[in-house]
């Protein structure tokens, strides 16, 4: 009997032992080393974190009121869930597990609410789920970091669109700055 | 009346030099020596010698916030170390550190300090915190880190620029105040 114990002990240590170590990493993207965009319509511009796609997006480092250069602008919905400026990643994840989003109303706008809505997509941007809408500052004075997490024990690669879910507008002039994005990754 | 005067001035002055001793450490860098290049060096200062890493302090550049503001270069990405002020000497029974800077008038932000402690001569550091200042780079910003260390620890200090990391390292900041109270 106490053979059986010790052999069942041994085989659940060997079987934590066996469980392959993962490390944590980040990617970090400000896009202040990107290549310039100056109008909205959809276009791919590369950043130092990959390819992203910008629709109804730009990026720019002309005087503007931006909250600083090259802070990515998004253009508000139309209508609700209606052409919402949004970006993109062109590239996939493996292993996501979190993705943290800086972002905070453009200076020219006045909007009752400045929100951003995260989703992710296993099959390299054909579907998507959102991860939930985040409000902001309605005063334009803080920024905001918008945090979500991500059960990914598979370690499954997704891809990332960063939306701006402000309130709705015919004229779309509810945008947002995002000034930073983090992604936490685990790799063994 | 006199007298009382004088007893009064006295207690004032005493007063004065206790709240004097109290173990703050106050280094705006106005009167330390000069160092006009970027690269590791070290600087004399009021409080003692201080190692500048990618890191210089200067009285003639207009685009600094003010002449002798130690300015900081940002890492280049986000996994290389970023230019930094760290102590050269050890102070007991730190208690916290407070830090004023702003961002450097051309560059474009974000601008963010993290300072560290280090119980082990500079060999290893221990974050005691971040803070992100304005984009707008109209004021200073000023933050306060709590050490948590023993009274009898003897602590180095580091205060790094974390700005958003920038390929050319111009996301640099102005270091205007550093106060270290110890217990």
């Amino acid at each position: 009997m106490p053979v059986v114990f010790v052999s069942l002990f041994l085989l659940s240590v060997s079987s934590v032992c066996a469980q392959p170590q993962s490390t944590v990493k980040r990617i970090h993207e400000t896009f202040l080393d990107a290549q310039n965009k100056n109008k909205y319509p959809a276009e791919v511009i590369t950043a130092l974190s990959g390819e992203w796609l910008f629709d109804d997006a730009l990026v720019t480092d002309v005087k503007s009121s931006d909250i600083r250069p090259k802070a990515p602008r998004l253009l508000g919905p139309r209508s609700t869930n209606n052409a919402n400026g949004f970006i993109s990643t062109g590239f996939d994840i493996k292993g996501l597990t979190t993705i943290k989003v800086g972002f905070i109303g453009y200076k020219d706008d006045i909007s009752d609410y400045f929100a951003v809505e995260v989703f992710v997509s296993k099959d390299g941007g054909k579907n998507w789920a959102s991860l939930g809408i985040r409000r902001g500052d309605p005063t334009k004075e803080e920024e905001t970091f918008a945090e979500y997490k991500i059960k990914n024990k598979k370690q499954e690669a997704y891809r990332v669109k960063i939306a701006n879910a402000s309130q709705p507008k015919s004229d779309r002039l509810s945008r947002i700055n995002i000034t930073e994005i983090q992604f936490e990754y685990e790799e063994q | 009346m006199f007298r009382k005067t004088l007893c009064i001035l006295c207690l004032v002055g005493s007063g004065t030099l206790v709240f004097a001793q109290g173990n703050i450490i106050t280094e705006t860098f106005e009167t330390a020596t000069k160092k006009g290049r970027y690269p590791e060096g070290d600087v004399t200062a009021a409080s003692g010698k201080w190692l500048f890493t990618d890191a210089l302090v200067w009285d003639k550049e207009p685009t600094d916030f003010r002449p002798m503001a130690p300015r900081v270069m940002s890492a280049p990405t986000i996994e290389d170390e970023p230019g930094s002020l760290s102590t050269q000497f050890e102070l007991k029974g730190l208690k916290s550190v407070k830090v004023g800077f702003i961002g450097y008038r051309s560059d474009p932000g974000y601008f963010q300090v993290e300072v560290s402690v280090s119980a082990d001569k500079g060999q290893t550091w221990r974050s005691i915190g971040t803070a992100r200042g304005r984009y707008d780079k109209g004021r200073e910003t000023f933050a306060t880190f709590k050490t948590n260390a023993k009274k009898d620890e003897g602590l180095m200090v580091k205060v790094s620029n974390i700005s958003a990391p920038k390929l050319n390292r111009m996301n640099r900041i102005n270091i205007t105040l550093i106060e270290m109270e110890s217990h």
